[in-house]
């Protein structure tokens, strides 16, 4: 009890307060953030006037405008020549671009998020949220679910697309778990968690799982494989409201609870035994990183599909700016991963229209990159 | 605010009236002419029921869909297609893109305004269905199954009419494409080989696919009397291509999607996949092409498509496909008769009969006429009221010679032929 109280009065001592400036980066990402937000819900294919949008988001909280839709009976959302289209467009914007915007900034987020808690637990640049199978996991649950054409509809004596989709979620957080927690429990030896071993075996079963995929891309009919290219490649095409109640949770525990442990994986980088002198349960604290981790991206893969490089570029991204220090990594992950999300998504369904860019393709091609010109740019730092 | 909703309320009411009004006088499109008055409401493949208060603006996610839309008189109210609409051409000129049947997203079709949208089974994702509906677009789904067969067309006819309002212009198309579908089955009846066939699909070189069991290849295929070797060989659905699944399937012919072999760089390319090369159909120059839409389309032209499948894989019934169409023909009376495509041939009596039929057309004896066949008929029938009534009549005269009839169908040689055969005889 006296030890830990001592770790914490030295790191206290070692980590004075916050310098503004760094406040300063936070508040600049949150508004980069809310712009990015209301501009991707101002542009798609449908042309609709800023000023539109804003008074029909505005109005979804103090209902002036009385704007009713999807009632079918009193009003008609379809807006003929001459007439108001508000209808249509309130409908539009509340219903599809709304929820769109903010599970794209949910799931980038979490993946972000995942990706610095996994590096700086694991204590490994190359930790990935990929990498430790919880994305892989999620997509070879969901693709069994497509094969074995399970549905909750059956049960139910319905045949909504929802219920499909519903389940396949549900296949793909459970497998998430479940491979993420076996990667983990292979890892450990003698009671303790390699985390080279972690990531190897990580490795061994994301190629188990694209071959799996791969397979079952071969063995299913046309359009099974569309369904799969969904888990491939992800897509918040098709995103309701009731899919971001279920991920927002998530989301918030890992958002709420990670940055208490932002001291804790700070001693991490100095190492893992010094970390543990210093009063770090490093085997406990590994397991809270990887259970939210896997928690939070099963769940963001199980409605969004995998995407890519997000969890891994993001950290590195920030650190360049912000020094290794958790305490502002963490936050300005959160913030960053949403921006460049909800960005990547904008990009994606807008540059080709009338039909979408899957958006793991969309953060492939600009994370790669940008992964390449850090590591280029930090080494050039260094020497 | 109260006021502001009474108004509202008040000039829909002015709105709704305005419109039974206009709907019920005589200059309005011919969509309510069946006496079908919207809203209609339906139930569509998906067990949905779907209410449509108006089809003034038609947004179309599947090709063979807007085919049907098109071929009822609907044409001028698409408003939205998606890029498999390549039937009737320049349809994709004229109409705003909508995406893709298979990759379908909510905003661009609802960036043109539809008043209801049609789609198929296999349209996807599904969820996109449901944004729609969340944006009050009806949806409707039009079947797509593959237990149907070679009657899918006809299933799908019939509910694109039924939502469209138009029951009885549906019958009419559907009896029409049943017809020629029924009459491509019966040219080949007689037949005795079974050519073994085997559809390729390929996109690229990443995905190339051949067919077997549930797809509309199969059912065409059986439809003009083949063997579906893809089947034979154990496909379900569609696996990828590999050079033992080709020497296996060994097939006479090789049916592809023009899109396919563009894809692929020209049927030179197509024949460097593997095992392509060694098979029967491309060494005797058997590899099929046909446009996608047209040949499994399942659509409109599904009769039509069997029938041109059968007379390339039936080498005794190719003179069929030397006949062009649409030709002229001056007949006896000295009317100039169009004959605009291959259709069934109605004969007015017996004799009349046994020759088109010896000339090899698939003909039958004329009991009442059926919409859209040719009829052949002998002077001292009763050719003019058929002729009043809107018929295709080629009028020969009484006990015409064969080379007479052999000329109105358009098949000179073939009745030289005959004339030949018999004399020999």
């Amino acid at each position: 009890m006296i030890g830990k109280l001592s770790v914490w009065q030295a790191s206290t001592q070692r980590y004075s307060r916050l310098p503004s400036v760094r406040i300063a980066l936070l508040l600049v990402l949150l508004v980069i953030l809310i712009f990015t937000s209301l501009s991707a819900v101002s542009t798609g294919a449908v042309n609709i006037k800023r000023d539109e949008v804003f008074k029909i988001s505005v109005d979804a909280i103090t209902d002036k405008l009385h704007i009713r839709y999807n009632s079918g009976l009193d009003y008609a959302a379809r807006c003929l020549p001459g007439q108001s289209c508000i209808q249509r467009d309130a409908a539009l914007i509340r219903e599809i671009r709304w929820p769109r915007v903010i599970m794209a900034g949910l799931v980038g987020a979490s993946l972000a998020i995942a990706g610095t808690a996994l590096q700086g637990a694991l204590r490994n640049p190359l930790a990935d949220p990929g990498l430790i199978g919880a994305s892989s996991g999620a997509a070879v649950g969901a693709v069994t679910a497509i094969l074995l054409g399970v549905n909750l509809g059956d049960l139910l004596n319905s045949d909504a697309p929802a219920l499909a989709r519903l389940t396949q979620s549900l296949f793909a957080f459970g497998a998430a778990l479940i491979t993420t927690f076996g990667v983990f429990r292979l890892a450990r030896w003698q009671g303790r968690t390699d985390s080279t071993a972690l990531l190897l075996i990580g490795l061994a079963i994301n190629t188990m799982a694209s071959a799996y995929i791969g397979l079952a891309t071969f063995i299913s009919d046309s359009r099974e494989v569309n369904d799969i290219i969904f888990w491939s490649l992800g897509s918040f095409a098709e995103i309701f409201w009731r899919d971001v109640y279920v991920v927002l949770p998530f989301t918030a525990l890992s958002v709420v609870i990670l940055p208490f442990l932002a001291r804790q994986l700070n001693l991490m980088t100095l190492g893992e035994s010094e970390a543990q002198h210093l009063g770090v349960n490093a085997e406990r604290l590994r397991l809270i990183c990887v259970g939210l981790a896997a928690m939070t991206v099963g769940v963001s893969v199980a409605f969004a599909g995998m995407i890519g490089f997000v969890g891994l570029v993001v950290p590195h991204l920030i650190r360049f700016f912000t020094g290794p220090d958790h305490r502002i990594v963490l936050p300005a992950s959160v913030l960053t991963g949403a921006i460049l999300m909800i960005a990547a998504d904008l990009w994606a369904r807008t540059v080709a229209v009338p039909t979408e860019v899957p958006i793991g393709i969309v953060t492939a091609l600009f994370g790669g990159p940008v992964f390449l010109l850090l590591i280029i740019l930090s080494r050039r730092g260094r020497g | 605010m109260t006021s502001q909703l009474q108004l509202r309320r008040w000039l829909m009411m002015v709105t709704a009236i305005a419109l039974v009004v206009l709907t019920s006088a005589p200059h309005h499109s011919n969509a309510q002419d069946g006496g079908t008055t919207f809203p209609i409401t339906i139930t569509d493949a998906t067990g949905n029921e779907v209410t449509i208060d108006s089809i003034d603006a038609i947004a179309s996610g599947s090709g063979d869909v807007t085919e049907i839309i098109a071929a009822l008189g609907f044409e001028d109210n698409l408003v939205g297609i998606d890029i498999s609409s390549t039937y009737p051409e320049g349809l994709l000129d004229r109409i705003p893109q909508i995406g893709f049947a298979r990759r379908l997203a909510v905003e661009p079709i609802a960036a043109v305004n539809p008043s209801v949208f049609f789609c198929t089974e296999t349209c996807s994702p599904a969820s996109v269905f449901d944004q729609l509906r969340a944006l009050n677009i009806p949806v409707v789904i039009i079947p797509d199954d593959s237990e149907s067969g070679i009657e899918l067309p006809l299933k799908k006819i019939t509910m694109v009419a039924a939502a469209l309002g138009v029951p009885d212009q549906g019958e009419a198309l559907r009896s029409k494409v049943a017809r020629e579908i029924e009459w491509a089955k019966t040219s080949v009846a007689n037949i005795e080989e079974s050519p073994t066939m085997l559809f390729l699909y390929v996109r690229g070189r990443n995905l190339q696919l051949v067919s077997g069991t549930g797809t509309p290849a199969y059912d065409l295929i059986n439809t003009v009397g083949g063997i579906d070797v893809g089947a034979a060989a154990g496909i379900v659905g569609y696996q990828p291509l590999s050079a033992e699944v080709m020497l296996n399937a060994y097939p006479e012919y090789i049916i592809m999607f023009q899109g396919s072999v563009d894809s692929a760089g020209g049927l030179d390319k197509v024949k460097e996949l593997p095992g392509v090369a060694d098979t029967p159909a491309a060494q005797n120059g058997h590899i099929l092409v046909f446009d996608d839409q047209f040949i499994l389309g399942m659509s409109t032209r599904t009769g039509q498509a069997a029938l041109a499948l059968a007379a390339q894989v039936h080498p005794s019934m190719t003179w069929e496909l030397n006949i062009t169409y649409p030709y002229a023909y001056t007949d006896t009376t000295g009317t100039e008769i169009s004959v605009e495509a291959a259709t069934p041939v109605f004969a007015s009596d017996e004799n009349l009969l046994a020759t088109v039929q010896e000339l090899g057309f698939h003909a039958e004896l004329l009991d009442t006429p059926v919409e859209g066949s040719l009829i052949i008929a002998s002077q001292s029938a009763d050719w003019a009221s058929w002729r009043e009534a809107g018929y295709s009549v080629l009028v020969v005269n009484d006990n015409a010679d064969i080379p007479e009839i052999a000329a109105a169908l358009n098949v000179p040689g073939r009745g030289e032929a005959l004339l030949a055969r018999k004399a020999a005889n």
